[in-house]
């Protein structure tokens, strides 16, 4: 088990900048996520720690050992780096059983047959496979191939585990099998683990740290707590839980929406147009306040979901007591956050 | 049921008519042949009796040809895939210099009809004045004789490389990339992928495209005509054409044996590639990525140079060998400034001979070509879009004589249609039609053996076409004729404008079957050339040769053009 560093890694396909200089330190043994939209840059970057791309520029370090710094002309390839990786298509050889799968890391250590056949077994046992090592991959579900390769990077003891949205492909029941799966394999091993994801819930659910990437460069790095309430721009704020943004304006250190004042922190913020942040958890009904309509009502079992139109915005609401389209009503906000408006 | 089908056909109006008349006619021309010839085998004037086949199997000569055959197939096949793989995979994997171009450059030979390229190794290396030979002052005993079975094998394996190459380069595009990038974060280096991930996961389509090529090998004509010629290496199809050439009851009943021979192999092999097929399916798909490349450090430049001196052995060399050829005033006095001119082109040009074959094999291959991809049409759009029983049989009848050896089928014409066919409901109203001699079994049998094209070209402009802008005009109030004829065929005319090329071009040189089923007054192109190239004038020969190559290459890359660069070369 190893850290890994990277120091304002970089890659650029021609003039296409795909990651801008992102700076990272993981500490040995902890989980890191990689959150972000579509074209983010986060797979680009497991790759880089993985040796699958070459940076264009900064320096990678796992452990110790600089395994990438283009100024130095150093680039150890994938397979020196030892390092487990799952991908989302599984990529589970279908010219080998399942347990040659898994063995095949292990023949190339140049570990001996009768050690390797008790780390394969070992290692499918972990992922609950240890019946099937006989198998052929077609013959298997999409949840079990995807556990045939966890087990394939698990049996190498590999110094860091790298998953690259290793869930996208399955359907939500099983989606939640293997992320809880994934959990106590990461409880029993204390493997470094950097696992990449467009899906918030995974992130949230697993990580110890969440990192935020957009265009390139990490917006945000820190424990989902953090980051779910304490979002450093609307971006942010945006793209962890269901947030609804009001247009407001600043005076002084206070907004009023639909003329009612409400309390922010608006500390550092210059004033004029600005827009607040709302968690559906963080608006309740109330007996006076802010006047909203309900335009909608979604029953979620254990909640409503409502539409509210407040001063001309829809705004998403869960509550607990239901309401009906067209209802005139009154609502408070518990959490806020204030943010300017030029921050996308 | 029976009731369904019955209003499905009333429904289908004009459709079911042309199908029938199509249909009708395909049965006609790819079963009938076939069958009389396998019965044939063994039915004779004194009854039923397996003595011709006894007889041809216990002649030594019989097995000597098979081994010769296998022999010549083996070796393609194993040429093929020793040029096509690394071919591929250096196409595919590395970071190779210019290889788009190179791709083009390496599945041109492909184009040709091998024959051309074959006279132009002749030309190059036969004993007497092979150009190679007198290039390195070898004569006599000492020169290379290409009239071997080597030189058979070495003429298919440099005009069908492409094949594999193409095949086994779409099975690597089409695989995963995170397969080789798996094994890579197992630990393996980047040649090691290739040995234990890549190459084992291609083998379907390696294989296919072997077996393929081994079966080409297996049915070519041409190249064992004029390489093996004179009568020093006889594999089964021009030991056929030797037997019918000769003509008594005794040799057309030995070439009716061996044609036996050949087709059952032939159709064990198409089995057999029908299963590579889809096991390969089965093996790659899930989704396609970008893969990452092998950087070749210092042999990049190496391998670029092999590859082009592949395309340069494969296709420059013996094509330009054949165009100074064509060049030369008399054959034999070698290449200087006053032996050269167009000699031979006015003299090609202007004989009647000459013209008239031309002009056999254009109206030909332009008819045949039409007739493919009209049938094509309704046989893919009957499969695909009707619920008629039996409608998945009739692609049968076009990919069975494609895969079926030219050679087989050509004897099939002839045994089925060298007398007159009466048709006719009694005594009085019948037709007589004897198609042996006539332009029309050639004909015939190009359109049976590239159905195919158009059958595939369709199916796959078909599946393109979402059903739903047929029903469409369906509900806008159009009959299924007019459906077909107003919304199907013009979004798929593309798709079939390139099918009806790629049938005109091999059509346009056919010899395998026009050499049997020509007559006195249906010479072709093909058959003209070989005369000109055995009898008269390697020049003249030279020149049809060119202008043919010339056409093809042409024609092709047309054909990418039309079809988005998913077919032709």
């Amino acid at each position: 088990m190893a850290s890994v560093t990277l120091e304002n890694i970089q890659k650029a396909y021609g003039d296409v900048q795909v990651v801008r200089g992102v700076d990272l330190a993981i500490a040995d043994g902890e989980f890191v996520a990689l959150l972000g939209p579509s074209g983010c840059g986060k797979t680009t970057t497991l790759r880089m720690i993985a040796g699958l791309e070459e940076p264009t520029g900064g320096k990678v370090l796992i452990g110790d050992e600089i395994v990438s710094n283009p100024a130095q002309n150093i680039f150890v390839p994938p397979e020196k780096r030892r390092l487990g990786m799952v991908f989302q298509s599984y990529a589970v050889w279908p010219h080998m059983s399942v347990a040659q799968n898994v063995a095949y890391p292990l023949k190339l250590q140049g570990s001996g047959r009768a050690e390797r056949d008790v780390a394969v077994q070992r290692a499918l046992d972990m992922v609950q496979l240890g019946h099937l090592g006989k198998r052929m991959p077609h013959q298997l579900s999409g949840g079990q191939q995807q556990r045939v390769a966890l087990a394939r990077a698990l049996a190498m003891e590999p110094r860091v585990l790298l998953l690259d949205e290793p869930l996208s492909n399955l359907d939500a029941h099983l989606r939640e099998e293997l992320r809880r799966e994934i959990s106590l394999i990461r409880a029993r091993t204390g493997l470094t683990i950097v696992y990449v994801t467009h899906d918030q819930e995974e992130a949230l659910a697993l990580a110890d740290r969440i990192v935020i990437l957009d265009g390139g460069r990490i917006r945000q790095a820190g424990p989902p707590p953090e980051v779910y309430t304490a979002p450093v721009d609307a971006f942010v704020g945006g793209f962890i839980g269901k947030a609804s943004f009001l247009p407001v304006d600043l005076v002084g250190s206070g907004v009023k929406v639909a003329g009612v004042d409400v309390a922010v922190d608006a500390e550092g913020l210059p004033e004029g147009p600005a827009q607040l942040m709302l968690r559906p958890e963080a608006i309740v009904l109330s007996e006076s306040g802010i006047p909203a309509k309900v335009t909608s009502v979604t029953y979620l079992g254990d909640r409503h979901e409502l539409w509210l139109d407040i001063a001309g915005t829809a705004v998403r609401a869960h509550v607990e007591t239901p309401a009906a389209p067209g209802d005139q009503v009154h609502v408070s906000f518990t959490r806020v956050k204030l943010f300017p408006v030029d921050s996308p | 049921m029976q009731r369904a089908v019955v209003r499905e056909l009333r429904e289908l109006g004009w459709l079911a008519v042309i199908a029938a008349v199509a249909g009708g006619a395909m049965i006609l021309f790819s079963a009938l042949p076939l069958v009389v010839l396998l019965l044939g085998s063994f039915w004779t004037d004194a009854g039923v009796s397996l003595e011709p086949l006894v007889r041809a199997l216990s002649n030594p000569e019989t097995w000597e040809a098979t081994f010769v055959t296998l022999g010549v197939a083996f070796g393609t096949a194993a040429v093929t895939v020793l040029l096509g793989v690394p071919a591929a995979w250096l196409l595919a994997r590395t970071d190779l210099p210019g290889k788009g171009v190179l791709k083009t450059a390496l599945s041109m030979p492909y184009a040709i009809p091998p024959y051309i390229m074959a006279i132009g190794w002749i030309t190059l290396l036969n004993p007497r004045n092979g150009a190679l030979n007198s290039l390195m002052g070898l004569s006599g005993d000492a020169a290379i004789d290409i009239h071997a079975t080597w030189g058979i094998i070495m003429c298919l394996g440099l005009s069908y490389f492409p094949l594999v190459m193409l095949q086994t380069h779409s099975a690597l595009m089409g695989m995963d990339p995170s397969l080789e990038e798996a094994a890579r974060t197992s630990g393996a280096s980047p040649m090691r992928v290739v040995f234990t991930i890549t190459l084992p996961l291609s083998v379907p389509a390696i294989a296919s495209g072997a077996l393929l090529t081994f079966l080409i090998g297996m049915a070519s004509f041409g190249v064992p005509y004029l390489v093996g010629n004179p009568g020093r290496v006889k594999v089964l199809t021009t030991a056929i054409y030797a037997a019918i050439d000769v003509g008594t009851d005794e040799h057309v009943a030995e070439a009716v044996a061996l044609a036996v021979v050949l087709g059952v192999v032939a159709a064990l092999a198409l089995v057999a590639n029908r299963w590579l097929v889809k096991r390969g399916r089965a093996l790659t798909g899930g989704k396609a990525g970008r893969p990452s490349l092998v950087a070749l450090g210092r042999f990049r430049v190496v391998a670029a140079g092999a590859l082009w001196g592949l395309v340069g052995f494969a296709l420059l060399l013996p094509l330009s060998v054949l165009v100074v050829t064509s060049f030369l005033g008399t054959y034999g006095k070698g290449l200087v400034a006053e032996n050269l001119g167009l000699s031979n082109y006015a003299s090609v040009l202007g004989d009647t001979r000459t013209l008239g074959a031309i002009w056999n094999s254009l109206w030909l291959a332009a008819v045949a070509a039409t007739i493919c991809v009209l049938i094509g049409v309704v046989a893919s759009y009957f499969r695909s879009r009707t619920t008629i029983p039996g409608r998945a049989f009739l692609p049968w009848f076009a990919e069975l004589p494609y895969a079926i050896p030219g050679t087989v089928l050509a004897m099939g014409f002839i045994l089925a249609f060298s007398q007159e066919i009466w048709f006719g409901l009694t005594d009085v109203f019948y037709i007589r039609v004897l198609l042996f001699n006539t332009a029309w079994i050639l004909l015939a049998a190009y359109c049976v053996k590239y159905l195919a094209y158009g059958v595939r070209a369709s199916d796959a402009a078909l599946t393109q076409i979402d059903k739903s802008l047929e029903e469409a005009a369906r509900t806008s109030g159009a009959s299924p004729l007019r459906v077909v004829v107003g919304v199907v065929l013009p979004i798929m005319r593309p798709a079939l404008v390139a099918a009806w090329v790629l049938v005109f071009l091999p059509v346009l040189g056919e010899i395998t079957m026009s050499i049997l089923l020509f007559g006195p007054e249906t010479k072709t192109l093909g058959v003209l050339l070989f005369d000109f190239q055995s009898y008269e004038s390697p020049p003249k020969a030279a020149v049809l040769a060119t202008l043919l190559a010339l056409t093809v290459l042409g024609g092709n890359l047309l054909v990418k053009r039309l079809s988005g660069g998913k077919l032709g070369i």
